[in-house]
């Protein structure tokens, strides 16, 4: 019996409507951003959590809606006469809107996941744990809303839940952490774990996951705001109401001492496996993270290329080109752990851009200076990098390619005095050049960018 | 005198004129107590906006429009004044709060989102009757005050944010324009579909 009428429900009601305005917006949203999660599963699901900004919102107004059918056609008196328990009435057509939603939901990562397949060389599995918790959030929001809409039948009810939704998601996370400057280096304050009760995820890098614990936690709370919701919209009387809220306070209870703080940062931990180098032996070694294999092979020319133009001029060159493997500062709790320092025969080269399907995005000729100035470069951690270290690189990257500095971008007089800083680097004797540029990049490698400034002449006029 | 507040009452403006009231009120004193800038951020703006729109929506249709139809009125001009009055009320309520130190402004952006959201409520409505008339602006300004959509010269987000691009835009002017345009001709000349009774009570 339940069943049919489900399927009457799911049929004739708005909740096909429902799921069809969140299918739609949400995967426009998530497909107007391919190249921010193309080819990387974890990307894809935090993503998804993001969309949950507007998805959450929608299903709580959608729930509204659905909440006030029987006072829209004023039949809840009718109804409430009948010798039968509310919730028989209320699961079917609860169901039917944690159907809907959730269909939507899902919909929408299949569809966004047709830009991941095709390049992703790696899956970790926490990306289905990720994205499932957005499923009971989903879920929640709507039942939550259409008890909101049973209690006040009016029209406007379903607008204000969709504002006061989004002002939850979307504006208290930034509340959280917006004046939050530390006063030695503009890093974040840890947000309160609270933060965490949020479903919402803004960003998190390619070579983080998020903790296992955390996505359970939040399940779990998410779960109980759900049943809350449930026997709310099933609550007849007053002390049903009151007991109906038992749920959510219990999940809060449990789960709030053990999320940790600081929001994604605090909830991200290095995923290993992402971090395993992939590499390509067949002449100078090339590697890349297993986390963006499908850069490899568009990068190990550009990189061979800038392997054999260091060989070139360069004493003591490196044999081996090496993906970073650091996590971005803004998604790190604590931005002064210092990494570990790579050796003389390896270069370190940052991560290139991706494009909508997930390949490298080399366009604009900015890869191959930025894989040659990487020879003078150390990872030292965190610490203010001075312009001229940045111009001193640019003109070295320049000696390699035997051609002036024409850095895109950059003021004309700096490209000027770049230039004439080369020019009056390149009239020493060879020998001399030679010298300077071994000794400054061994100095680079030991973290003094100081004496990378110091070795070029002119430099400091 | 007595027709006016018939007709006023029939489409639920009391009910209306407080919820819009109410929520730029509360805007304005959320943003007086907590942040310390003298202009109300412009997706706090959108969204309240966008609530006095949808409320003003709500009185669209009336409690049985084939009844109100077999009237001799001329209901083009009553539905277009109905709209326009709207649009003056909202705005005239939003730049109340120019005497204060926390203000929505500038007014050119105020006016062009006040216009462009009733325009698209009343779409809405024309479209799929007044008690669905908030689908399409929650909608699009819950996207347009995402927090990547601010500010831009891309003309797609232009279009898409318009809400929240910075007075005097060209492409968010124009997609302004354009929806309090098509909605103020469609609601004019159309009204709302016309449904059986019971289902065209928006409100009780």
């Amino acid at each position: 019996m339940t069943a049919r009428i489900l399927r009457i429900e799911l049929r004739r009601t708005a909740a096909l409507g429902i799921a069809m305005l969140m299918l739609v917006t949400g995967a426009a949203l998530l497909l107007s951003a391919t190249p921010s999660f193309a080819g990387r599963w974890m990307q894809l699901a935090v993503m998804a959590r993001s969309m949950l900004m507007v998805l959450l919102p929608l299903a709580l107004a959608g729930g509204a809606w659905m909440g006030q059918r029987d006072a829209r056609y004023r039949v809840n008196e009718l109804l409430a006469s009948t010798v039968r328990p509310r919730w028989q009435r209320v699961i079917p057509t609860a169901s039917a809107l944690a159907i809907s939603v959730v269909t939507a939901y899902l919909l929408i990562f299949l569809i966004a996941a047709g830009w991941v397949v095709p390049t992703s060389g790696y899956f970790p599995s926490a990306t289905i744990l990720v994205t499932a918790v957005g499923v009971p959030a989903l879920i929640a929001a709507g039942w939550l809303g259409m008890a909101a809409g049973r209690a006040v039948p009016r029209v406007i009810t379903a607008p204000i839940l969709a504002v006061l939704g989004f002002a939850l998601v979307g504006l208290a996370p930034e509340l959280a952490s917006s004046p939050a400057m530390d006063t030695d280096l503009a890093y974040f304050r840890p947000e309160p774990a609270a933060v965490l009760l949020i479903p919402t995820f803004t960003g998190l890098d390619d070579f983080q996951t998020i903790a296992t614990s955390v996505s359970l936690l939040q399940a779990l709370w998410l779960a109980s705001l759900a049943a809350t919701g449930l026997l709310l919209l099933g609550a007849s009387r007053r002390r049903a109401i009151a007991y109906a809220v038992l749920p959510a306070v219990l999940g809060v209870t449990v789960a709030l001492p053990l999320l940790p703080v600081g929001g994604a940062r605090g909830a991200a931990v290095v995923d290993p496996v992402a971090i395993e180098l992939v590499c390509d032996s067949d002449g100078p070694q090339v590697c890349v993270t297993r986390a963006h294999t499908a850069l490899l092979p568009a990068v190990v020319g550009p990189a061979r290329q800038a392997l054999a133009m260091m060989a070139a001029k360069l004493p003591n060159a490196p044999v081996r080109a090496v993906e970073t493997r650091q996590v971005s500062f803004w998604a790190r709790l604590d931005p002064h752990a210092v990494p570990a320092r790579h050796s003389p025969d390896t270069f370190v080269f940052d991560t290139p851009s991706f494009d909508h399907v997930g390949h490298a995005d080399l366009s604009g000729d900015y890869f191959l200076p930025s894989l040659l100035q990487a020879a003078w470069q150390q990872e030292c951690g965190e610490r203010p990098i001075r312009g001229e270290v940045y111009r001193a690189r640019m003109v070295a990257a320049a000696w390699l390619t035997g051609r002036p500095p024409t850095p895109p971008g950059w003021a004309p007089d700096e490209v000027a005095q770049m230039q004439s800083t080369y020019q009056a680097f390149v009239s020493l004797p060879e020998a001399e050049q030679r010298r300077r540029m071994a000794a400054a990049r061994e100095s680079a490698l030991a973290c003094r960018d100081d004496e990378l400034v110091t070795i070029l002449p002119t430099d400091q006029q | 005198m007595r027709w006016l507040r018939l007709h006023l009452r029939s489409r639920r403006i009391p009910l209306a004129l407080t919820t819009v009231t109410t929520s730029i009120a509360l805007a304005w004193a959320l943003s007086l107590a907590y942040t310390d800038s003298a202009t109300i951020n412009a997706r706090t703006a959108s969204l309240t906006i966008m609530l006095a729109a949808v409320a003003v929506g709500t009185t669209l249709t009336g409690a049985d429009d084939a009844l109100d139809r077999s009237m001799a009125i001329n209901w083009p001009v009553r539905r277009a004044g109905h709209l326009l009055l709207a649009a003056a009320v909202i705005t005239a309520l939003l730049s109340l709060s120019t005497i204060t130190d926390t203000r929505y402004e500038p007014f050119a952006l105020v006016l062009r989102n006040t216009t462009g959201l009733l325009g698209l409520t009343a779409l809405g409505a024309t479209l799929l009757g007044a008690a669905l008339a908030w689908i399409a602006p929650t909608t699009w300004t819950l996207i347009a005050v995402l927090p990547s959509m601010g500010p831009s010269q891309d003309l797609k987000m232009q279009v898409a944010g318009w809400l929240v691009q910075p007075a005097g835009t060209t492409a968010a002017t124009v997609c302004a324009v354009t929806l309090a345009a098509t909605g103020l001709l469609a609601y004019a000349l159309r009204g709302c579909p016309l449904r059986p009774a019971n289902e065209t009570v928006s409100d009780r």
